[in-house]
């Protein structure tokens, strides 16, 4: 490549960054006309576009950036207010900036395109600024002037760093200058790709030569990144990434060889060079992350420009620019993200009349959204538009063939807005040139699922629509905890990781206990379900530790804890995701990750082992399919619930939440006070209730607990309600189940709460209070409280 | 004429066009995956890529690689879905074989195995098998 060449290049490059930060900065700029720094910005950016192509003989493009400057000139100097119609103008000099561009990447020529139009445009309202300059001498105010000239010194600066830039040898460029300054300047144009240290630049270079210059120019770039950073070839950095790795297990031998030789100078630089080499693979690593911002930046220009074209009126909020994914992922997903902000703004707002006419206020609000969860990112893009009408959408299905008159009918809401992610569905009234030509969703869908994302819709009708993507950190950087299980090491990301409980189970103390064949543990008063991961993983061949502490990680799936015992907690690190090999996509793992020393540990998928085991909600079979979709659907109450049964076969539940511990005790240790049954347990006495005697009689006649002889222990369930504990006497407990609440019937009798189906049965739900009540009307205004050592 | 790099699985003696084989490894430290198909043997980290390991002998239905001396030695090829290393009990050399010299299997060589088993190059004293290495490792069981 010729000098001139990478000269160009760099020039592309960099005025493309320019021209999607003048994109945002216009669009700001339009809001609130005040604001200096971003004007500055603007300025300076099309400045320094102007004097570049000036001396790369680029003369269309030197034209089109001159008028540009010119009707800056004017809005810095007070001669022209900035109007929708200046700042369109703008943006259409800023897309023209970029055809030219463009053309100039692909041929290394301006084009045959003709811009004497949007010159001639520019020139018109650069001229009614220049008369309405003569007859306003207000444009020569002290404040003005002291703008311009703070404007003056950016674009001196600018074309000083276009001189650097051009020149091959920057001494003879101006040898005054030193070589800090000359970088700075250089760096204050270009954008983030390593992010490196931050703020300090501006004050460590104000002792420079022309200090008090630098830190004018540099003073209004500070917020955007730009300064203390340089631009990498992304392949640079995936070859220093695996050079690093080779670093690494060089390093490991060494470690291993110093192991065997006595020599303690040799030992302590191996260790310093175990230490720099773990820093230096963690650093390269965090190169390749960007904030996903990068991407966001363009959406609130492609948000006016839609908003214009579709005459409507849409603010835009973000939330979560810094959350990291990994440069490639960012790639990825940039063309559906586009394309479901466009489809808001399509399809979701709706124009501001219609929006006044139904009680909203005139301006919609897209909103995006992104964090990190569970080893995914999750981005979220809603609007508070019209809804997905599920019956527009089973209509325009049955009309686009997606789904035949006999499928229509049993279809349910969750189905039918899948509808449209099938390829060839549309749902706009009218196609417009945007969206709306039947392709589209379905596209997106595809492409997020091809980088291992699903997407996800929720929406009220007339209120909102969210899609949300779920994407996986793939090459992401997270926090995990390393643990053993049969002398194999797995990473379970800490998002999922509630905590740490170590027991010893020789100790005496309950530790596990089975409840009905599930092995539970009772973390402070609740019930936690345990997963063995041996068993999960089907590691039993290997032969297990001999005895030692349980270890158990409690770990959060969607909406459920649960825990997991494995041999050995080892650390907590922070590990570089990396996907799968291809061949294991469908097992309970989310990526695999190099160790330190360079072995491949599996990252464990919290959520899919949860579902695999059952413990958590979604794939309980306990709850019949119809109510499960509603449920994911949105449209249920979800509640955990202790499943139990009465001596006469019938069903019943407590709600979970209100549970602390499930005991046995023999019949003949219940003592009576005041005619109310308690029990002496842990150092407290324990109001009884006997749930079967207690709840009026329906129709059918029970047998009572007691008159049962096989019965020498009496099942009791330990719940606290409204700060009391009480015991309530069951006959049997079945299940913990994750109940969906949206079949439900009004209550048959005094103290249950409400039934629900559960496994074909009827279930009453127990309330609690009114239980309580009916056993014991005085119970909680006696507040017999449990003493404060029963615990 | 073409150039193919052989390998032994078990006595099968199969080869492969040296164009899709990016190197040829000992055997390092391998991570197994628990729950995955049998022929998965694990994972390696080769210079940062995380490779899948399939062996062959499970894939080729003649029992697991290494059970003669313990030794394997791991093949690893590129396709456009990224790396993946196929475990096999010794490395050959990379022989040069002739259009002419190549056979499809007979009709009696049947299910799978005629599935995985393209034909043979019949080189002096022993059969160069010709093994679809896309089916192979494409195909998880």
């Amino acid at each position: 490549m010729s000098g001139m060449d990478a000269i160009i290049k760099e020039f592309l490059a960099e005025s493309a960054e320019n021209l999607d930060q003048m994109d945002q900065d216009l669009v700001v700029l339009e809001k609130d006309p005040a604001n200096q720094e971003v004007f500055s910005r603007i300025f300076r950016a099309i400045h320094t576009i102007k004097g570049t192509c000036g001396f790369l003989a680029f003369g269309k493009l030197e034209a089109v950036t001159h008028s540009g400057e010119n009707l800056l000139s004017h809005l810095r100097d007070g001669t022209l207010e900035l109007s929708p119609k200046v700042t369109t103008m703008m943006l259409s000099m800023v897309d023209a900036v970029r055809k030219l561009l463009s053309a100039i990447e692909k041929t290394g020529g301006e084009g045959d395109g003709d811009y004497s139009e949007l010159i001639a445009d520019l020139e018109r309202l650069d001229e009614e600024a220049g008369e309405k300059k003569k007859d306003d001498p207000k444009a020569d105010d002290t404040s003005s002037t002291m703008r311009s000239s703070r404007i003056e010194l950016v674009s001196e600066a600018s074309e000083d760093a276009k001189e650097t830039e051009t020149l091959t040898d920057p001494k003879a460029a101006s040898k005054k200058k030193s070589p800090s300054k000359r970088r700075k300047k250089k760096e204050s144009q270009a954008i983030v790709d390593a992010p490196l240290e931050q703020s300090d630049g501006g004050g460590a270079d104000a002792g420079d030569i022309d200090g008090d210059h630098d830190q004018e120019i540099t003073a209004p770039t500070t917020s955007s990144l730009g300064e203390s950073s340089l631009r990498v070839d992304v392949h640079v950095l995936d070859h220093l990434m695996n050079l690093v790795g080779e670093l690494v297990l060089a390093r490991n031998q060494i470690l291993r060889l110093s192991e065997g030789i006595d020599d303690q100078q040799f030992e302590v630089a191996s260790t310093r060079l175990h230490s720099v080499t773990t820093d230096l693979q963690e650093a390269v690593m965090r190169t390749r992350m960007q904030p996903i911002s990068l991407l966001w930046k363009k959406l609130p220009r492609f948000v006016r420009d839609l908003s214009q074209q579709f005459g409507k009126k849409v603010d835009i909020q973000m939330e979560g620019q810094d959350t990291e994914l990994d440069k490639a992922v960012i790639e990825a997903i940039q063309g559906s993200l586009l394309h479901l902000v466009r489809n808001s703004l399509d399809h979701g707002i709706e124009t501001p009349e219609f929006r006044r006419k139904n009680g909203k206020p005139a301006i919609g609000i897209l909103r995006l959204k992104a964090h990190h969860e569970g080893g995914n990112v999750l981005i979220e893009v809603s609007d508070d538009g019209g809804g997905i009408d599920n019956e527009a959408v089973l209509k325009r299905g049955l009309e686009a063939g997606l789904v035949s008159e006999a499928e229509a009918g049993s279809l349910d809401p969750k189905q039918i807005r899948a509808l449209i992610f099938q390829p060839g569905f549309s749902t706009a009234r009218r196609v417009t040139n945007v969206s709306g030509r039947g392709v589209g969703l379905d596209i997106v869908r595809n492409n997020i699922e091809a980088i291992g994302g699903s997407v996800e819709i929720h929406s009220e009708p007339g209120q909102s629509t969210s899609f949300r993507l779920k994407i996986p950190l793939t090459l992401a950087i997270i926090p995990v905890l390393l643990v053993a299980i049969r002398g194999q090491r797995f990473a379970i990301p800490q998002l999922s990781v509630v905590e740490l409980v170590r027991f010893d189970d020789q100790s005496g103390g309950l530790g596990i206990e089975d409840l009905n064949g599930v092995p539970v543990y009772r973390l402070r008063g609740h019930l936690l379900p345990l997963l063995y991961l041996d068993e999960e993983l089907g590691l039993t061949d290997s032969p297990k530790p001999a005895g030692g502490p349980v270890n158990i990680v409690v770990l959060q799936g969607d909406d459920r804890r649960f825990g997991l015992i494995v041999d050995r907690i080892e650390d907590s690190q922070e590990i570089v995701v990396k996907p799968l090999g291809r061949l294991i996509e469908a097992l309970p793992y989310a990526g695999s990750t190099i160790l330190g020393e360079g072995a491949v540990a599996l990252i464990l998928d919290v959520l899919r082992l949860g579902l695999k085991a059952g413990v958590v909600s979604e794939a309980r079979t306990h709850q019949a399919a119809p109510d499960e979709e509603a449920a994911i659907s949105g449209g249920g109450e979800r509640r955990m619930l202790l499943y139990l049964m009465g001596p006469a076969d019938e069903r019943m539940a407590v709600d979970f939440s209100a549970v602390d511990r499930l005991e046995f005790i023999p019949a003949s240790k219940i003592e009576s006070v005041a005619d109310l049954p308690v029990v002496q347990y842990r150092d407290e006495i324990l109001q009884l209730v006997w749930v079967d005697q207690t709840l009026p009689e329906r129709r059918i006649k029970v047998r009572k607990i007691t008159d049962d002889p096989d019965l020498d222990s009496l099942q009791i369930v330990v719940c606290t309600v409204d700060g009391l504990r009480v015991g309530l006497i069951v006959y049997r407990i079945l299940d913990i189940i994750d109940q969906s609440m949206t079949v439900t019937r009004p209550a048959s009798r005094e103290g249950i709460e409400t039934c629900v189906v559960v496994e074909e049965r009827v279930t009453e739900i127990i309330d609690l209070r009114s239980l309580i009540r009916l056993s014991d009307p005085g119970f909680f205004e006696r507040g017999m409280k449990p003493s404060p050592g029963g615990g | 004429m073409s150039q193919y790099c052989t390998f032994w699985v078990g006595e099968l003696y199969i080869g492969i066009e040296v164009s899709r084989v990016q190197e040829v490894l000992s055997h390092g430290a391998i991570t197994p995956v628990p729950l995955a198909p049998a022929h998965i043997k694990g994972m390696i980290n080769l210079r940062g890529h995380i490779v899948t390991a399939i062996d062959m002998g499970l894939r080729l239905h003649v029992g697991p690689v290494g059970s003669a001396d313990g030794t394997m030695m791991h093949v690893v090829l590129k396709d456009d879905q990224g790396l993946v290393s196929l475990v096999v009990d010794r490395a050959g050399d990379v022989v040069e074989v002739d259009r002419e010299m190549y056979e499809d299997p007979p009709d009696t060589l049947q299910g799978e195995a005629r599935r995985l088993i393209r034909g043979a190059f019949k080189l002096e004293g022993r059969l160069l098998l010709d093994v679809d290495i896309d089916y192979a490792v494409a195909i998880s069981e």
